[in-house]
């Protein structure tokens, strides 16, 4: 069966476009149903205040929506987009393209629907605090956006660099492995840093002195839950930029296919466990302000040795880069 | 293109090291992130005990990190031995 | 709803004021097509974020599965409303792609920029 270039090209559009709108709405979603449960409940508890948390509630979908809304522009780009140099290449950079997307998007949809709930919910209880809780809402899913940002980038990246005169055999695997890893890394540091900015509105609420306190513990947690992420853009980058030498075999784009599956999965349970551990930390130093110190201490030893895995995850993807 | 016995094996092992390496990570991560939120709640509730407690996070933390050390080790195997 | 309609006021008025000013001056420096862009997009922005306000309300007082599905049917309905401005952008040659990009985001920037103005407004205050 032979197939034209320019079909497996339309072939990949297609298919990275789906994927990408597909998984990155659901995303979302699921972050939006959260929210609006949270919601209901604040309603139930606080009639007066309807307007309020709605307010509070839109905005803050608002904002959650932008990386569902890059997973829209990047689908509409697959799809309609004219392909200037049809080649087998392009076809494989426009699939990663449409994965790192896709599900690049899902991890920052959910995660951001923390914040808003717990502000909404933060409201009801504490409705003097209504401003610094959408604020804090917003900065929270604002930081949650930067792995779908990341994405982006190696996105478009994919999309628009030629990858010209380079040797068709492994550099293929390497695109593809390039959008594994970003995608699916991003989806824990997104996630995590959700559960760490619902921790923080939810803090605020229950403790409202400790404002600064639990937004600068935050703040804190949330950059070192985007590490994985930031690993996975690094990997791809490398897969991206890197020259590969042409062969014919088959080991050595398997190799470099194989660098993108472990980086990529080997940064999603870090992201989430660093999220958990400042979801911990946050939601405690709300409580007992005075041990601030202790607390930021412990997270930050707690996630350094949940980030070893994500070390473990880069460094195989290293030697399956380089060595072998 | 054509594909001998032993590319195959050498491919199967390399996207194997990815995938050993790669869900293997997952747990280990997820867990400790556990067990360093439950030493957060617990040096909340009780400061004083501060020491103890991140040791014994961090004993808790070590074992569960072994299963990221085994597919590790696996993901090197497969690399250099097979 | 009032305090919605409020809200969704201040916001698109900002957002459209940002984008006509923006796309004024985008004129008399003789870039058309990333002005018409970006003016288009805002209006599709603009319409989303009223669309998202409606929706809202639909959602209290339902079942978590039925509130998910109803999300996502949301989400596809106003996302094919977004992306008319994108996929007019890619055919027609009097858009521009880039300026239509930002302006799907005008309501989110106009959003982050009002808080983050609140942000340093505030901690001016303390710091006087």
């Amino acid at each position: 069966m032979e197939f034209e270039p320019q079909v497996i090209i339309k072939i990949a559009a297609y298919v990275g476009g789906g994927l990408c709108m597909g998984i990155g709405a659901v995303g979302a979603a699921i972050g939006e149903g959260y929210t609006a449960a949270l919601a209901n409940e604040a309603v139930s508890r606080n009639k007066d205040l309807s307007g309020d948390i709605f307010k509070s509630m839109l905005v803050g979908q608002a904002i959650a929506e932008s990386a569902s809304i890059f997973a829209l522009v990047i689908a509409i780009l697959l799809l309609f987009m004219d392909i200037p140099v049809p080649s087998l290449l392009k076809a494989s950079a426009l699939l990663g393209a449409g994965i790192s997307m896709g599900f690049g998007a899902m991890g920052s949809g959910v995660g951001s629907g923390f914040p808003g709930g717990q502000a909404c919910k933060g409201i009801s209880r504490q409705p003097k605090m209504t401003g610094r809780l959408t604020t804090n809402m917003l900065i929270g899913s604002a930081v949650c956006q930067t792995p779908a940002i990341f994405a982006l980038v190696v996105a478009l990246i994919l999309m628009f660099i030629d990858f010209g005169n380079v040797p068709l055999n492994p550099t293929w695997a390497a695109l593809l492995g390039a959008g594994i890893s970003m995608g699916l890394s991003a989806i824990g540091s997104g996630y995590g840093g959700g559960m760490a900015g619902g921790a923080s509105c939810e803090g605020i609420a229950r403790n409202p002195e400790t404002v600064s306190s639990v937004t600068t513990i935050m703040l804190v947690g949330q950059a070192v839950t985007q590490t994985p992420c930031i690993f996975g853009l690094l990997v791809s980058f490398i897969l991206m930029f890197k020259a590969f030498p042409e062969t014919t075999a088959l080991s050595p784009s398997m190799a470099l296919l194989g660098a993108g599956i472990s980086m990529g999965f080997g940064g999603l349970g870090p992201g989430i466990g660093n999220g958990m551990a400042a979801e911990g930390a946050v939601r405690w130093v709300a409580r007992n302000v005075k041990h601030q110190s202790e607390l930021m201490r412990t997270m930050l030893v707690g996630q350094a040795v949940s980030q070893s895995t994500a070390i473990y995850a880069m460094v195989i993807s290293l030697v399956l880069i380089f060595v072998v | 293109m054509t594909i001998e016995g032993a590319d195959i094996v050498k491919a199967a092992a390399f996207i194997g090291a990815g995938i050993a390496m790669g869900f293997g990570a997952i747990g280990p991560g997820v867990g400790e992130g556990m067990a360093a939120a439950k030493a957060c709640e617990a040096i909340g509730k009780n400061p004083k005990e501060a020491g103890l407690l991140t040791r014994t996070m961090l004993v808790g933390q070590a074992v569960a990190e072994s299963t990221g050390i085994y597919s590790l080790v696996i993901a090197l195997l497969l690399l250099f031995v097979v | 709803m009032e305090t919605i309609r409020q809200i969704q006021k201040k916001y698109c008025t900002r957002a459209i004021t940002a984008a006509i000013f923006a796309g004024f001056f985008l004129i008399l420096a003789g870039q058309k097509p990333v002005a018409k862009g970006l003016i288009l997009a805002t209006f599709f922005s603009i319409l989303n974020f009223i669309l998202m306000g409606e929706t809202l309300p639909l959602r209290i007082g339902k079942s978590k599965g039925k509130t998910f599905m109803l999300a996502l049917s949301s989400i596809y309905f106003r996302y094919i409303i977004l992306a008319i401005p994108l996929i007019m952008s890619i055919k027609f040659e009097q858009l521009n792609l880039f300026a239509t990009i930002v302006g799907i985001f005008m309501v989110q920037i106009v959003i982050l920029a009002d808080h983050a103005l609140k942000i340093i407004l505030s901690t001016r205050e303390k710091q006087v």
